[in-house]
């Protein structure tokens, strides 16, 4: 303690990884399927060479110009080496600590830290270094004993191990098609960029085929967007799974600690007092079969990419209170008091309802003027509809769902986004703005939407839709107090 | 402490309705021949939207303008279409910030920024002085909450 420490060399490789393998690679192809004189390569990759060397000195200087050193109450870091920037973070207001060990960072005994407080960059950690794991349990022995420090807190170390069903299911719920698409969008231009324009081809005509094998009856151009869609969600679901793999969630005194991965292994050091919300999630199906996921916000919880602020991955009702006292017993969530009166129902149902009206009309004009085309308007069109129909279900079931609780200072917001339900369950002291809206329609109808800002690095805020307005009235009357 | 925003607000306003009806009104002379159905149409739909904002629509807006500052929270009301309230605890609030620009300079007036973390109230077209005694009666004297999580009592779930 008290002298400047370096991180791992390994650094200097691992800040521009990304680039290096792109510039790499290549070069050690045509290396080793160098056909003349070793000067001959030299003289055709010459540029390639000297943007590697000036990549690898920037790397070098950059480590040189990191260091940090430890004192009993906070961390002083130093980083930059073209504009120097000097830092102190006391313990107490770091919100999390995540240690992550990549599988090739493991053969090593080297890790990445991630420190974070409720200010800084909303997209980037406060403090990132690549440590030793020597280095890591010192950080951890005296930042994450800070984190647990205080009375109060459940008495002994709870843990809570899910079902890998459970963890399916989660992965189930939150696979999304976009991020699946992406991935594999990347992974071939990638590849095609690393390993040659052939590979790429091949890559793209093998999954061409494929789609031809697998369509048959509907048109080639509904079953191309039948596999980007499928195909997408099928690869988020992987990654979702493969990530939170060997989830583990403990609580001891003021500190949760969450550790998940199977290829990366991260864990989690969370301040309980610095969570801003638990949020429970589902869908429609998990809605109506009563199993819920729960995630929470803490700055620095699922704030990298692809990564999800997991409280546990999924569970019953029963289970659900029973993990929550268990985790979090401070955050409870309390039956609806104040809900939507029957004669906001239509309110509800009315956009999904239009939006159907409006692709009906939409398809049925296609139908009308290309006839020829009558077979894919129709596949295209059904395709439409199905999302505006689960809408109109969603909407039903938001009726029932929709409402806020309140018991003592802890409130409880259920309410629904797209085709998702949340439940939202905070301390008064994290609400940061309360807003009620109404429209003229709602006057007409007696009832509000509440928007809720709640305490955030980014910003967030949630709203319940047609609440009843004496209700409205009286969510304000407590808050107020 | 309650308060409305000043009168100079709804001036405004009629003044901003009428250069956009006008503008409305020479853009339909430009690109429709005169004194045809769409043109008379059109000018006649100006000229109603026209009179419903200035007459109706503005007044009731204004009407609904206020602020709230109570021992416990601020609180903002507005609109008419869309009547909305915002509410800050005071505990909540960081900092609160005053805006003065070369048109508030002209009118006399400020707006006033009251942040909280991860959102903010902000409330234009106050009164020179009556923004100041906000600022000063706003302004946390003790630094904003701290998290009271473990100083409840015991509560049980439902």
């Amino acid at each position: 303690m008290n002298e400047y420490q370096r991180q791992h060399p390994l650094y200097i490789v691992h800040a521009f990884s990304k680039y290096l393998l792109l510039l790499l690679l290549p070069l050690l192809r045509s290396l080793v399927l160098l056909s003349g004189s070793f000067l001959e390569w030299v003289k055709g990759t010459w540029f390639d060479i000297l943007i590697l060397v000036v990549i690898i000195s920037a790397g070098i200087l950059q480590w040189l110009a990191t260091n940090y050193v430890l004192r009993s109450k906070g961390i002083f870091i130093e980083s930059g080496w073209i504009a120097q920037k000097i830092r102190y973070i006391p313990y107490k207001n770091l919100s999390s600590i995540v240690v992550e060990d990549p599988f090739y960072l493991r053969p090593f005994k080297i890790s990445k830290v991630r420190m974070e407080t409720d200010g800084g960059s909303t997209s980037q950690a406060d403090v990132t270094l690549l440590l030793r794991r020597s280095q890591t349990e010192e950080i951890l022995n005296l930042g994450a004993a800070r984190l647990a420090e205080g009375k109060g807190g459940p008495k002994g170390i709870r843990t809570y191990r899910p079902r890998p069903l459970y963890i399916a299911i989660l992965s189930l719920i939150t696979s999304n098609t976009i991020t699946g698409v992406l991935f594999a969008s990347t992974f071939i231009s990638q590849s095609g960029k690393v390993l040659g324009q052939q590979f790429e081809d091949l890559l793209l005509h093998s999954i061409t085929k494929i789609i031809r094998i697998l369509a048959f009856n509907i048109p080639p151009a509904a079953a191309m967007a039948a596999a980007v869609l499928l195909g997408g969600w099928g690869i988020a679901f992987l990654i979702n799974l493969i990530s939170h793999l060997r989830f583990r969630a403990t609580r001891q005194n003021r500190l949760l600690t969450v550790r998940a991965g199977v290829f990366t292994l991260k864990e989690y050091y969370l301040a309980v007092e610095r969570i801003n919300y638990v949020m429970l999630r589902q869908n429609l199906i998990t809605w109506l079969c009563g199993v819920y996921s729960a995630f929470l916000n803490c700055t620095g919880y699922g704030k990298e990419r692809n990564e999800l602020a997991v409280l546990f991955p999924a569970a019953g009702k029963e289970d659900l209170r029973r993990t929550l006292r268990l985790i979090l017993p401070e955050f409870k969530v309390t039956r609806r008091r104040s809900r939507p009166h029957i004669r906001t129902f239509t309110r509800f149902i009315i956009p999904p309802l239009s939006a159907m009206a409006v692709i009906l009309i939409l398809f049925g004009g296609l139908w009308i003027l290309f006839p020829q085309f009558q077979r894919t308007t129709l596949y295209f069109g059904v395709m439409a509809e199905i999302p505006a129909l689960w809408w109109l279900f969603v909407k039903i079931a938001a009726y029932f769902h929709v409402g806020i609780g309140m018991q003592g200072d802890m409130y409880t917001f259920r309410y629904t986004f797209g085709y998702a339900f949340f439940i939202v369950t905070l301390h008064k002291d994290k609400i940061s703005k309360v807003e009620t809206q109404q429209s003229l329609f709602q006057k007409m109808s007696g009832c509000s939407d509440i928007l809720i800002y709640t305490f955030s690095e980014k910003h967030y805020h949630l709203r319940v839709h047609n609440i009843r307005q004496d209700g409205v009235e009286e969510f304000l009357k407590v808050f107020g107090k | 402490m309650e308060g409305t925003i000043s009168k100079k607000a709804l001036l405004l306003w009629e003044f901003l309705g009428l250069a956009a009806a006008a503008l409305l009104a020479w853009l339909i002379n430009f690109l429709f021949p005169a004194h045809t159905f769409w043109w008379y149409l059109l000018l006649w739909l100006d000229g109603l939207a026209l009179v419903l904002c200035e007459f109706l629509y503005l007044p009731l807006r204004y009407q609904n303008e206020r602020y709230i500052v109570d021992e416990e929270y601020v609180q903002y009301e507005r609109g008419f279409i869309i009547f909305v309230r915002s509410r800050i605890l005071r505990r909540a609030i960081l900092y609160v910030t005053i805006i003065r620009t070369p048109f508030s300079l002209l009118f006399g007036t400020r707006t006033i920024q009251i942040y909280s973390m991860g959102t903010k109230m902000i409330i234009p077209f106050l009164p020179e002085e009556e923004a100041y005694a906000l600022l000063q009666e706003l302004t946390p004297k003790v630094p904003a909450i701290r998290p009271r999580l473990f100083d409840r009592k015991e509560s049980r779930h439902e």
